[in-house]
């Protein structure tokens, strides 16, 4: 006879009979399933690796929307997501194989890959520019020829740093025209809120609910002066891309579903969904729900308005690549599919997703 | 037992022999790893980065090296300034020396941006962040270097009837010399990194610009370029102290060692 306390088979000398405790046959079962990995690896999740570009934002919110739906259990997404520094730190990660996927401006994706380093866009999603210079509300000033004579507070790290000359020379602005100030990260808007710049070049949507408070500002896009340099996506490294395909793939898909269901009117719980997991940022949840409303018009390009979120366009890749190869970041005789792919994206799970039904 | 001929270029080799080896180690390992060029270029191209735009690195490296200079000069003169009023009073020592050791606690690279804000992103900034970084291994090896004293030596100046100014010019000041370069060689490195912090957080030109503007172009030669400009550049600035050091104490003990 067994007593309670057996954790095993006990072979009972007085009559040579097995007896064996009901912990020791569920011990037993585990083991044995776990000691075949055919029948573990039907239930385990597909382990993902992912690197955002900044701290939490709205940007942020189809993430956490989806985490707390549990649509990327669902799909069999077991992620890893780790906050960024910059898009280019992003993309270099990637690149290096230290992370499996990247959310990034694709902007520094287009020079990385001119220059020959593996990484795809799998995902677009602001694809419409979104830099822009902040100029004082009360300024006045609407196109870059009215920057003549001013100090510009940029970073030459950021997406923008390769195309400022470029972009100012582009629409008759000489470099000697202008004071351009190059100031890392995060510490360049102080520079332009204590007003020791008279223009900061930035992401419009992303820095526009800080600037209402701090320095009223109204703003000159760039896309709006014949550089169009794609915003948001995703990206993974072509070799990585090739070995995780069918993760990858329900990844992505999931993420352009959750942006869908934010999209339609749940910026509110778009950024409450950040604010939960990540309280003691730089923006309220009110500031993302408000990030969220402003970045929803550069979702879509002239190219892109009838497309799916996430689905990129050729004709958008071409004019940057045309922009990129005047600017000469990527040398010439590249194409549009060196840079993008629209595989990943599965109309199916992005529908179920999007009206919530997955 | 015979003793082995090791020829004397073997058993001491020259620096340059040291940094030829390793430049040609690191070109082979390229060759035979192949790590992919964004991560980690070979020399070649890296020279070949340097030879297209010699220029453009010497401007850089003025604006780099002239900050640096300024900066350690700043933190030498007040630094010593400061480490003599902690040794001649207990009201210093106790305010002054208390207080920069807890400066010197702080993460000072953190400090960078909000320098950029109070003070511009000129030069000052850069300056600043250098003197900040410096200040303290000055400071330390100052007060050691005027505190390790002899006290016979001392009383013997006083029972010549030496004043306080020539008792610290005459006795003081050249025992405290051997320290204050110690000091001084470990600042001037000091001061590079401060240097490079602020142009990391904020500049227009010098070499950690240089750096910050190719890595955001994906240009690791470039980058490449940069980093070993400045290795020759602190390797200068700290070997210019050792020969000034030569020169202003060759009685030192050390400086004896050196000549034999």
């Amino acid at each position: 006879m067994s007593s309670g306390k057996d954790f095993g088979a006990t072979r009972q000398p007085s009559t040579s009979r097995v007896t064996i405790s009901r912990r020791a046959v569920l011990a037993g079962t585990a083991a044995t399933t776990l000691s075949m990995p055919w029948v573990t690896k039907a239930h385990a999740a597909d382990k993902l690796t992912l690197r955002l570009d900044f701290t939490a934002s709205g940007l942020h919110a189809p993430f956490y929307v989806a985490m707390q739906k549990g649509w990327f259990e669902k799909a069999g997404i077991d992620l890893y997501m780790e906050d960024g520094n910059g898009s280019n730190a992003t993309v270099q990660l990637i690149a290096a194989g230290s992370f499996d996927v990247g959310l990034h401006s694709l902007g520094p994706l287009g020079v990385a890959r001119g220059k020959g380093i593996p990484v795809v866009s799998v995902a677009g999603f602001v694809r419409k520019g979104e830099l822009g210079f902040f100029v004082p509300q009360e300024s006045g000033w609407k196109t870059p020829k009215d920057l003549i004579g001013k100090k510009i507070v940029y970073s030459v790290t950021s997406q923008e740093g390769p195309f400022v000359r470029y972009f100012l020379q582009k629409n008759g602005v000489a470099e000697n025209q202008v004071e351009l100030i190059n100031v890392d990260g995060a510490a360049r808007y102080p520079v332009y809120f204590t007003k020791q710049a008279d223009s900061l070049l930035t992401t419009v949507p992303g820095v526009m609910p800080i600037a209402a408070v701090r320095r009223p500002s109204s703003t000159i896009l760039l896309a709006d002066f014949g550089l169009n340099l794609p915003g948001l996506g995703m990206s993974a490294r072509s070799d990585t891309l090739e070995k995780k395909k069918d993760a990858i793939r329900r990844l992505v898909s999931v993420v352009c579903g959750a942006w869908t269901y934010v999209l339609d009117g749940r910026d509110q719980e778009g950024g409450a969904a950040v604010f939960a997991k990540k309280p003691g940022g730089a923006f309220t949840a009110e500031m993302m729900a408000e990030q969220i409303r402003l970045f929803k018009p550069f979702f879509y390009t002239e190219a892109t308005k009838s497309s799916p979120i996430g689905i990129q366009s050729e004709v958008d890749w071409k004019t940057t690549i045309q922009a990129m190869e005047e600017a000469q970041v990527v040398p010439a005789g590249t194409k549009p599919t060196d840079y993008f792919t629209n595989d990943c994206i599965d109309k199916t799970i992005v529908d179920k997703i999007a009206s919530n039904t997955y | 037992m015979r003793k082995l001929d090791v020829p004397s270029w073997l058993r001491e080799p020259p620096s340059w022999l040291v940094l030829t080896s390793l430049l040609v180690l690191w070109q082979v390992a390229t060759w035979v790893f192949k790590p992919a060029p964004f991560l980690l270029p070979d020399p070649i191209s890296v020279g070949r980065a340097l030879i297209a735009n010699p220029t453009m690195y010497l401007v850089n490296a003025y604006y780099t090296t002239a900050n640096t200079l300024i900066g350690f000069g700043l933190s030498v003169i007040i630094g010593f300034g400061l480490a003599l009023g902690i040794v001649y009073s207990r009201f210093l020592e106790s305010t002054v020396y208390t207080t920069l050791v807890a400066i010197n606690s702080m993460p000072k690279v953190a400090l960078a941006p909000l320098f950029v804000v109070w003070m511009g992103t000129g030069n000052t900034s850069k300056i600043a962040m250098a003197f900040l970084i410096a200040i303290f291994a000055i400071v330390i090896d100052a007060v050691l270097g005027l505190r390790t004293l002899d006290t016979e030596i001392v009383d013997l100046g006083r029972s010549m009837r030496g004043s306080p100014l020539k008792l610290l010019w005459k006795i003081r000041l050249p025992n405290a010399l051997p320290s204050l370069f110690a000091g001084m060689k470990v600042a001037i490195g000091l001061s590079l990194v401060g240097v490079l912090v602020g142009e990391f957080v904020s500049a227009q030109h010098g070499l950690g610009y240089v750096i910050m503007a190719a890595q955001g172009a994906f240009d690791t030669p470039r980058v490449f370029v940069a980093i070993l400009l400045l290795s020759v550049l602190g390797t200068l600035l700290f070997k210019s102290l050792e020969f000034i050091e030569r020169r202003v104490i060759p009685w030192h003990v050390s400086q004896r060692a050196v000549s034999h």
